[in-house]
């Protein structure tokens, strides 16, 4: 259910799994689907994410909490002594340490920011699949993300050829 | 009551790899442990962010991801991801043309590197959207310089014609074909033709120059305007500017227009008219595209030791910044004794005046201040860096053609 608690609006997030995580609306609103939704004014009540189970939903919201305007992770009002630059530098530092997580994690991750509609998050969670992909040789590319290669040697072959200049 | 989110897009699009669709409630056991488990929309918003490098490394690693990356909606997403850049034009000597990034990093565009016996007589002459149009040997080519193809330009075949002059590259908006604009000068005097090439398709039409207001011009008139804007020094080249080519004659006088001037083609309607400039500004007046908007920069004296630039907004053109050379300078000297301390300045990379300007991003520009010298600025006139694109480079002019790098084929039937 939707309370209030020191002035600040909260919404009530739910994951399939029966969690409940109860969160101020501007953190959920991080989130531009549960914005629509409240905007729209059909989130009064809890709101259902399907899908997204509750160790991946936490880590969603962790990630809202930390990179709300104007409030910091405790809810408290933003620091007006921080310097903005600052402040951009240690998001950075956070979001590094935020996304070291496993594979699965991770492709959970950019599932939920997708579907959420989280830019900030899918930005961060799918940067680390374009570095994997730019980094790395095919083999390595198609190990690293199971993907198989059905080509015939000589189909391969042509299209190394026709683009050789991507592949020096 | 619960309410569960509207998903707007099929359940199984959002459900949890390892649950079947109805079933999204259950706790879920497996997760996406590999790219491929992840629904088609979310890897497409993955690999549009690739480098066109990549995405064209991605193409041999399955042949799904191959037909992911070719289709015409992630080309187009692609391209339209792309910064907007700014082509230094180094005149082969010995660099040819460099795409300068925000971020202060170059890259040399292919394939004017290479050709190293030729290069300085790769000439451009025009650039729209990921495509470049370039002259060498006589012949003119449509390049995509990111994907390394190029393709032959027919040109008009004209009786008794002397040379034909590409003076313009843009998009037809309604049919997306990208289109040349060519004018063909002949022996014989006052017989100057207009003539519109659709690439790919190898199909020339000659188009009389109609003004959308006036009377048709005569043969004389005629001639005036399209030898003004295919000459060098009678106008600069032109600037696309939604849907539509602009020129900024020296003298409008020349061609057939008042003093300060500036003449549109329109390419849906391919007819021209004239529309006003700041009248304040009269010398050394360039147009260029500011992030989208037309912009304008231009003296107020004949000597060029500040510029003003004015930007077209709803129709009205409005001051907007001055670089001054005194400023530009005295910022530039304490940055340089800043950083090298006791190093003396040549004498050639002084700023007396400034020669030509771009448009790096919303804060930042590139300023030529002589035939050899580049420097980083920002718009209230402090200086960030002297541009450097290899060692020995002898020469560096600032182009009005900007690339918006894109993987798209160059249209062929």
């Amino acid at each position: 259910m939707a309370t209030r608690e020191a002035g600040k609006k909260m919404i009530m997030l739910k994951s399939p799994d029966g969690m409940e995580f109860e969160v101020e609306e501007a953190v959920a609103m991080e989130s531009q689907t549960i914005r629509k939704m409240i905007e729209d004014d059909c989130a009064d009540t809890a709101i259902l994410i399907p899908n997204i189970n509750s160790k991946i939903l936490s880590r969603v919201i962790e990630y809202c909490n930390k990179h709300v305007p104007t409030t910091g992770a405790t809810g408290a009002a933003a620091s007006d002594t921080v310097a903005p630059a600052a402040l951009a530098e240690d998001l950075k530092i956070w979001d590094a340490e935020f996304i070291k997580v496993n594979r699965a994690t991770r492709f959970n991750l950019i599932q939920a920011a997708s579907y959420l509609n989280i830019k900030g998050l899918l930005d961060l969670t799918s940067q680390t699949t374009i570095d994997t992909i730019s980094d790395n040789s095919l083999e390595e590319i198609r190990s690293f993300l199971s993907t198989k290669n059905d080509y015939l040697p000589e189909e391969e072959q042509t299209i190394r050829r026709e683009n050789q200049w991507a592949f020096q | 009551m619960d309410l569960a989110l509207d998903v707007g897009f099929p359940l199984r699009h959002c459900s949890l790899p390892g649950t079947r669709e109805g079933a999204s409630m259950m706790p879920d056991r497996r997760s996406a442990t590999w790219l491929e488990d992840l629904p088609d929309d979310i890897i497409h918003k993955i690999l549009v962010r690739l480098p066109s490098k990549d995405v064209t490394r991605c193409r041999a690693v399955s042949t799904s991801w191959c037909i992911a990356t070719s289709t015409p909606k992630f080309m187009l997403d692609h391209h339209q991801l792309q910064p907007s850049l700014p082509i230094i034009d180094g005149r082969g000597l010995p660099t040819s043309f460099v795409l300068f990034h925000s971020a202060g990093t170059k890259q040399q565009l292919w394939p004017f590197s290479r050709c190293v016996k030729h290069h300085s007589e790769i000439c451009l002459h025009g650039a729209c959207d990921g495509f470049l149009v370039i002259s060498w040997l006589h012949q003119f080519y449509i390049c995509n310089p990111v994907i390394h193809t190029h393709a032959l330009l027919p040109q008009p075949h004209v009786e008794h014609a002397l040379y034909n002059t590409i003076i313009g590259f843009y998009q037809h908006l309604p049919t997306q074909e990208y289109r040349v604009l060519w004018v063909s000068e002949p022996w014989h005097p006052y017989k100057s033709s207009l003539h519109v090439l659709t690439v790919g398709s190898n199909v020339m039409r000659h188009i009389s120059v109609r003004m959308q207001t006036l009377s048709p011009p005569s043969m004389e008139q005629e001639h005036q305007l399209l030898k003004g804007l295919r000459s060098k020094s009678c106008c600069p080249p032109s600037v696309l500017h939604r849907g539509s080519l602009h020129w900024c004659p020296y003298d409008a006088n020349e061609i057939g227009g008042h003093n300060t001037y500036i003449i549109v083609f329109d390419t849906e309607a391919e007819s021209f008219r004239w529309i006003s400039s700041p009248t304040q500004l009269c010398h050394h007046r360039k147009l260029f595209d500011m992030n989208g908007i037309l912009a304008l920069w231009g003296s107020l004296t004949p000597s060029l030791t500040a510029m003003d630039v004015w930007a077209m907004q709803d129709h009205v053109w409005s001051f907007k910044y001055r670089i001054d050379v005194s400023t530009l300078e005295v910022s530039r000297q304490l940055y340089s004794t800043s950083c090298k301390k006791k190093k003396r300045t040549p004498l050639d990379s002084t700023v007396q005046w400034l020669n030509d300007m771009v448009v790096l991003n919303d804060r930042e520009l590139l300023i030529m201040f002589n035939s050899k010298h580049v420097m980083r600025c920002d718009i209230d006139g402090n200086f960030l860096e002297m541009v450097n694109i290899g060692k020995r480079q002898y020469c560096m002019m600032l182009n009005h053609c900007r690339l918006k790098e894109s993987i798209i084929p160059i249209p062929s039937n």
